[in-house]
């Protein structure tokens, strides 16, 4: 297994990204050129995402797996001159050509892919979670229908929930209001705006971290509705076939002796390795 | 003292320039030794704005009532077939979408990422530059948001909206900032595309960026002239103090987003009112912002008021006085946020002070500019997402075969680029015709969870599988002339590729447009004929303008590649490729008489 993750390290640097011309537009892209960094694997990690700390060993991992030396770029140390403007996926193309080969930290949600973006296998399973401030709400089905759900827009358990919903029909479930990020969701409950907010696990872990006040918070079981979760890998360029598959195979590795449920548990990450 | 022409520097100059640097200063400019054209430069008052000189271009759609036509006619379609090259001047690759000034001799140009250039209009010789210290985030994050579609001129002042969100004005004879104003905290992801529109002695402002970080909307502000101080504020969505918060299905204001006002406006001055258009509301599908489906309480309705409206607001106070919504709970991205026209004419046996608009529905729609009283629609590209128009009140009944539902894939036409987009539509009052640049397409629309990463956060949440026509002849590209006084087609030139530029009618019967593929071409008004055509370097991707220098007629286009919306029809045609760099703004006029 490492002999095979060492012959494709060799064969991944000595092959370099082209651009297709499905790619984004990035002005002067003549000024991005072969990288040279050969015995290194270039990451980008968004400090941003709840999993950073995550993404940053699972990356560094990968790296040594793959007998090559980590290097690193973080994206959005602070949050909010971060060099990704956040609107367009288009984005991480330019990111993709100037910062790193592997981008970690996305999740694997079917058809959002452009196709010049090819995806890893995962290296962790995550789960969004109904959250609640009312101590005896046990599960969603307690909320009265009265209080309203805060959820964090287009998620995939966003789209489970609208779909809920729409099957029960207007004024017979709860309101659903959009919001713009997790913690903006969970604010809304803090602040009585919303009765429960529907978040992404990992997110409620990151700032129930950096903000006490959200330790007021619970969670809640799901039901009526099933669990949403979702897995977490990698995004490269799709002309990075041969460095795609020696990372698959290295996070493949890395789940099969345990060096993932290690970095999970480590950070007491609400998260499980991917089989 | 940010400004000195290299000659011209002496010690003082540079230590002042040192000192500048160390402290970070937030602009820069230098003048460039050229003929002075500057120096009997007048001011620009209300009069000349009002009443502008036929061979000056003042505002971005050279006058109030919004037009984008030119009174020139020395090239006319006699002689345009000599019409040639008069100069070239690059500019920095990226966006171009821009549209210069011309005052007195001089050119105004804004580069991508907040470059301004005075030019000799005549010779194309810099006379001087502003560069913009722009933060290196916003640099980085490059796009659209660094392009800017106008500029404004008054008094000494040239006026500008800068990319990290401040309103700022220069000398316009040296490029010295004369103020500079910040209206919004970029790192929010506030952001200016359009620029400033200057209405008795007020500087107006459409904001945009208005997604999911920044709940409540967008709005438009009103600044005095003097100093860029804020005066006024008009949200574009409903807040709770408005009579008409109640227009989005019960959701709360922190859950409300979009709303841009990211297109200048237009002026009635016997009013003195000022016309603004508004943008979709996000995020684009109703169902995935709380607007669909609707919620059964008394006095709650979703039509997410006050986007895809034009908004009637006294430009001294920034009340309004009378709004229009076009497409109700918009959920394909089909803003009605372009250019308002400000055109006077007969209908139903009576002449009507009317406000004409074109959505990305391709559907115009006129109303009267005094009560906001809808008049009569006329489409123009193939659409499917409005069944029929109510024609006493304008009321669009929907076809719900194509409103995206999560969990389906539907068809509309056109796709959220849009049957036009902020290519601008211009009016030629001599012959009452209308003049469009339009594309024909559709979308197969997925409404999608797109949350791979914080990467993602703005509007679109749907995955939009761009398409021909149903039994489409491969054209994509058009350009129409549509008689206002009846609606009638008068023609409709069609072609491969997209159409990517403004049009621009001028009194020589021509109109002038340009395409994806480089072309820039100038037709017969009354008959659609193309009377002349070169191909230049790049996409034609901003506003043609005409003016004169002298008694000599010119006519400028910027080209380039970059925007977004040109991006997006493109790949509707990927047999067509422009160029990666090699933005230019073309200048033609007929040769000199012997």
């Amino acid at each position: 297994m490492w002999r095979l993750l060492r012959r494709v390290a060799v064969l991944l640097c000595i092959g370099g990204a082209s651009a297709s011309a499905d790619t984004p537009f990035v002005v002067d892209q003549w000024r991005f050129g072969t990288h040279e960094t050969n015995a290194a694997l270039r990451t980008c990690i968004d400090r941003r995402d709840p999993d950073w700390t995550i993404a940053h060993r699972v990356a560094a991992a990968v790296a040594e797996a793959l007998l090559l030396q980590g290097k690193e770029y973080q994206i959005g140390e602070d949050p909010k001159t971060t060099d990704l403007s956040g609107e367009d996926l288009d984005d991480t193309y330019r990111m993709l050509i100037q910062h790193c080969d592997v981008f970690f930290g996305f999740k694997l949600v079917p058809d959002a892919y452009p196709d010049w973006i090819t995806i890893t296998r995962p290296y962790y399973r995550g789960a969004y979670v109904y959250v609640a401030a009312d101590p005896s709400w046990k599960s969603l089905s307690d909320m009265p229908t009265s209080r309203a759900i805060g959820a964090t827009i287009g998620t995939a358990a966003d789209l489970r929930l609208s779909q809920y919903l729409l099957a029960l029909g207007a004024g017979k479930g709860w309101d659903k209001y959009p919001m713009a990020t997790d913690e903006a969701a969970l604010r809304a409950v803090l602040d009585g705006t919303t009765g429960a907010a529907l978040v992404w696990g990992p997110a409620l872990w990151a700032l129930r971290n950096a903000d006490s006040s959200f330790a007021r918070l619970h969670e809640i079981a799901p039901n009526p509705l099933p669990g949403s979760t979702a897995d977490v890998g990698a995004i490269l360029l799709r002309s990075q076939s041969f460095l795609r598959t020696s990372v698959d195979r290295a996070i493949a590795a890395l789940t099969e002796d345990g060096t993932i449920a290690g970095i999970l548990s480590d950070e007491k990450f609400p998260a499980t390795p991917v089989p | 003292m940010p400004i000195g022409t290299v000659s011209r520097i002496n010690a003082i100059s540079l230590v002042a320039l040192g000192l500048s640097l160390c402290v970070g200063t937030a602009a820069q400019a230098q003048q460039a030794a050229a003929s002075d054209v500057t120096k009997n430069m007048r001011p620009v008052t209300d009069e000349m704005l009002l009443k502008p000189d036929p061979g000056d271009w003042l505002m971005w759609r050279r006058s109030y009532d919004g037009y984008g036509f030119s009174p020139l006619n020395q090239i006319n379609k006699d002689n345009v077939k000599d019409l040639q090259v008069a100069w070239t001047w690059s500019l920095t690759n990226g966006a171009t979408e821009t549209t210069p000034i011309v005052h007195d001799g001089v050119l105004y140009i804004w580069n991508y990422a907040d470059k301004v250039q005075a030019l000799n209009a005549a010779t194309g010789d810099l006379i001087w530059e502003y560069r913009r210290d722009l933060p290196q985030t916003l640099i980085d994050q490059a796009g659209n948001n660094l392009a800017k579609r106008n500029m404004a001129i008054y008094q000494d002042k040239l006026i500008i909206a800068t990319s990290d969100s401040h309103l700022v004005a220069l000398d316009a004879k040296t490029g010295e900032i004369a103020w500079d104003h910040e209206t919004a905290d970029w790192r929010k992801g506030w952001r200016y595309t359009s620029g400033p529109f200057i209405v008795q002695g007020m500087v107006l402002q459409g904001m945009t960026g208005c997604g999911n970080a920044e709940p409540g909307g967008c709005f438009i502000t009103g600044h005095d002239i003097k100093n860029g101080e804020e005066k006024w504020r008009v949200w574009t969505i409903a807040h709770p103090e408005d009579p008409n918060f109640d227009t989005w299905n019960g959701v709360p204001l922190e859950s409300r987003f979009g709303a841009s006002a990211w297109i200048s406006g237009a002026y009635d001055p016997d009013q003195k009112l000022v016309f603004y258009g508004i943008g979709q509301p996000y995020p684009w599908i109703a169902e995935m912002r709380g607007t669909l489906p609707l919620k059964k309480a008394p006095g709650i309705t979703n039509s997410a008021l006050y986007s895809d409206s034009t908004l009637a607001i006294d430009p001294t106070t920034g009340k309004v006085k009378w709004y229009h919504q076009y497409l109700e709970n918009d959920t394909w991205d089909l803003d009605y946020v372009y250019e308002r026209m400000l055109v006077d004419l007969p209908f139903n046996g009576a002449t009507r002070k009317m406000v004409i608009t074109t959505g990305k529905l391709g559907i115009i729609e006129a109303l009267d500019r005094t009560t906001g009283e809808w008049l009569w629609a006329k489409q123009t590209v193939p659409q499917n997402v409005v069944a029929s128009i109510d024609p006493k009140t304008g009321a669009k009944t929907i076809n719900q075969d194509a409103v995206p539902h999560i969990g389906k894939t539907t068809v509309n036409c056109p796709a959220d680029p849009g049957g036009r987009g902020w290519p601008a539509t211009a009016y030629n009052p001599n012959t009452q015709t209308l003049f469009l640049p339009l594309n024909e397409f559709c979308s197969n629309t997925t409404p999608t969870p797109l949350d791979p990463g914080q990467s993602y956060t703005g509007g679109g949440r749907a995955i939009f599988a761009r398409t021909l026509v149903p039994n489409s002849d491969g054209n994509v590209g058009r350009i129409d002339a549509i008689k206002l006084t009846d609606q009638s087609t008068v023609w409709s030139y069609r072609q491969r590729t997209p159409a990517t530029g403004a049009v621009l009618p001028t009194a020589g019967g021509l109109v002038f447009a340009g395409t994806w593929d480089r072309y820039v071409r100038a037709w017969d008004d009354a008959t659609g004929k193309v009377l002349w055509q070169v191909r230049t370097n790049n996409a034609v991707n901003g506003f043609p303008i005409s003016y004169t220098v002298n008694g000599k007629q010119y006519v400028a286009v910027s080209v380039g590649n970059g925007s977004s919306q040109a991006k997006s029809l493109a790949t509707l045609t990927p047999e067509a490729v422009a160029p990666d760099g090699g933005s230019v703004l073309w200048v033609f006029a007929l040769p000199d008489k012997r």
